[in-house]
């Protein structure tokens, strides 16, 4: 990162973008798009310094954790989820209270004799024993997986990555179960599949994050200031 | 890459390889990509935050090795052999839970396949192992011992109510979760079975059993997936009723488990522990120290008088297939592990789903913990 700017990270798109132009706009911070709305490229109204890009969540979540970026508004999900090391790379300034999504272990609303993750460990270790393999949990959140299925002492499940349709796996015999985030839990319904009682892994949602990693000079620093105090 | 590149010189590879190979063996290159569905589905997903991963151009997805055990068990399987001895060298690699440590170092070992005598057999591979420390600069050191099937075999044996050992068993391989379930087993319960439990519990037919359950999801329009059957679901009830409705397991019989569960010592200390506690829990170990004192006295005879000897009933598994005798050797801070290994009989039969049981032993030696600095 060559010059003086401050980079700064905001979803590209939908719902989210807006939310997150309104919360800026609460605090004095206009966003102009470069190249009109279609544009990747963005300022602040007044704010020469700040160069706003325009990405997808997951985009801004890994430059933040490498340090290719200064501040950005991506769900804490992403950043968990992206590095086993996340506090000593980032810092979470503020929770926006938007962008709500819990990452919960759901499994098919027929098991009927599985309301808790010791009863899905003891399934898990039948399974294995029935079949020879694994219980497969489809998702894409294996590191939240991994360590919160460590915690809870379920051993025997292998993860199937599964990047979106997540819901449908074990309907469609790709997994047993699934790690997935939901916000109504709509889908998962529509899908015959319930969330563990104390399945929540995660309860996420977008906040200003920056990153302890992101080197700043002086002016960037004092620019860091100021921007930290618009924030509140 | 940051890391500081491991090197040991030349003459000392070839010390050390004539040293491994002293009992015999053929030198083996080992694949260092494996399907990662093959390593996860052996080691379980508590490796993940430890492997490498890549992608193969047909999008299989691949990791690389994080030992030469499951690579030597693929090239073993797929030479068609029935009986081997193989020598490998090379890097293995696993992310470090501390920055800044190299992931990939190097380990150098033997493994057998389908010893008549396995006894022999693992004799052989602690002999040349022990020896190649020794070679590399090992000065007295610390001998870790463990038996891979003995908490199996205390819990199948163990005066245990059925539905307590069924509670405990499948967590045989982590001695840290079997702890918290016998803790569990103690506390009274105090939720009694739900009515459609109680019923299951008082059906004795599985095909009832399964149809209640069938009749159950169909009138709450619940679907159960494909991989459980209402059986399935029916058994656990049942499991599940059982538990809530049998005595709690008694604080004695706990107690008894949690302590042979945490005895680590000397192993004359550690057996007589072993067998008189045993005893309390009408496991009869007469014949299983018997043995192991044997073995004891043969790896004494091995080993230089200085090297500590210590034995631990539940030693953790790193690989949890590991069934038989383990070991482990440290150096003199006892820091720092130069060398493991341990028989693994189960893992040829699972690696061909059943089609070929051949026994297999095997250890590693890591050259850089005393040549290489970290």
């Amino acid at each position: 990162m060559a010059g003086d700017e401050i980079i700064f990270g905001l979803p590209s798109k939908g719902r989210l973008k807006e939310q997150c132009e309104a919360w800026l706009v609460k605090r004095g911070l206009f966003l102009k798009q470069t190249g009109g709305e279609r544009g990747y490229a963005a300022h602040f109204d007044g704010e020469p310094m700040v160069e706003v890009r325009l990405m997808s969540s997951s985009e801004i979540s890994k430059s933040l954790l490498a340090g290719e970026m200064h501040l950005g508004i991506t769900g804490e999900d992403l950043i968990r989820e992206q590095s086993p090391k996340s506090d000593e790379q980032v810092e979470f300034v503020h929770k926006l209270g938007f962008g709500r999504a819990d990452v919960v272990v759901a499994v098919p609303d027929g098991w009927i004799d599985v309301s808790t993750m010791d009863d899905l460990a003891e399934v898990a270790s039948d399974i294995r024993r029935t079949s020879g393999k694994r219980m497969r949990i489809a998702t894409k959140f294996a590191r939240l997986t991994t360590e919160f299925f460590e915690k809870c002492g379920v051993l025997d499940y292998r993860i199937v990555y599964s990047g979106s349709a997540t819901e449908g796996a074990p309907a469609n015999g790709i997994a047993e179960a699934i790690v997935d985030i939901t916000t109504s839990g709509a889908t998962l319904i529509a899908n015959n599949l319930k969330i563990i009682d104390d399945g929540l892994i995660l309860s996420s949602q977008a906040c200003l994050i920056k990153s302890r990693i992101a080197t700043l000079n002086p002016k960037q620093s004092a620019l860091m200031n100021e921007l930290t105090r618009k924030f509140g | 890459m940051p890391y500081k590149n491991q090197n040991i010189d030349i003459q000392q590879s070839i010390k050390i390889k004539n040293t491994l190979a002293k009992n015999g063996g053929e030198w083996v290159d080992l694949p260092l990509l494996l399907p990662s569905s093959t390593v996860l589905e052996l080691a379980g997903e508590g490796l993940r935050p430890r492997l490498y991963f890549a992608n193969s151009p047909d999008g299989e997805e691949l990791c690389l090795r994080a030992d030469l055990t499951m690579p030597a068990a693929v090239t073993f399987i797929e030479s068609g052999e029935t009986q081997a001895i193989f020598l490998c060298s090379g890097k293995v690699f696993r992310a470090q839970k501390e920055s800044g440590v190299n992931p990939e170092f190097r380990q150098m070992g033997i493994e057998r396949y389908g010893d008549k005598d396995k006894e022999n057999a693992d004799f052989a591979i602690f002999s040349s192992i022990y020896e190649t420390c020794k070679t590399i600069g090992l000065n007295g050191g610390r001998l870790i011992l463990s038996d891979g099937g003995l908490v199996k075999k205390i819990l199948e044996t163990a005066n245990l109510p059925d539905v307590w050992r069924e509670y405990f068993m499948p967590q045989a391989n982590v001695v840290s979760e079997l702890l918290k379930r016998i803790n569990l087993a103690t506390v009274p319960n105090t939720d009694a079975p739900t009515a459609i439990e109680k019923s299951l519990l008082a059906i004795k037919n599985d095909q009832e059993a399964a149809n209640l359950v069938e009749e159950i999801l169909d009138i709450s329009k619940l679907k159960q997936g494909l991989a459980r059957d209402t059986l399935d679901i029916a058994k656990r009830l049942r499991q599940k009723a059982k538990r809530q409705t049998s005595e709690p397991l008694s604080k004695e019989t706990a107690a008894i488990l949690q302590e042979i569960l945490q005895l680590k010592g000397a192993p004359n200390t550690v057996f007589n522990a072993v067998w008189t506690l045993g005893k309390q829990i009408n496991i009869d170990f007469t014949d299983w120290a018997k043995a192991w004192d044997l073995k004891i006295q043969k790896i004494q005879s091995l080993i230089d008088s200085d090297c500590e000897i210590v034995f631990d009933v539940a030693m953790p598994k790193r690989f949890e297939y590991y069934d038989g005798i383990r070991f482990e050797i440290f150096t003199n801070d006892n820091e720092k592990s130069l060398a493991s290994g341990g028989r693994y009989d189960g893992l040829i039969a699972e690696l061909t789903k059943g089609e070929k049981n051949i026994s297999a032993v095997g250890a590693v030696i890591r050259p850089e913990v005393i040549l290489g600095g970290k």
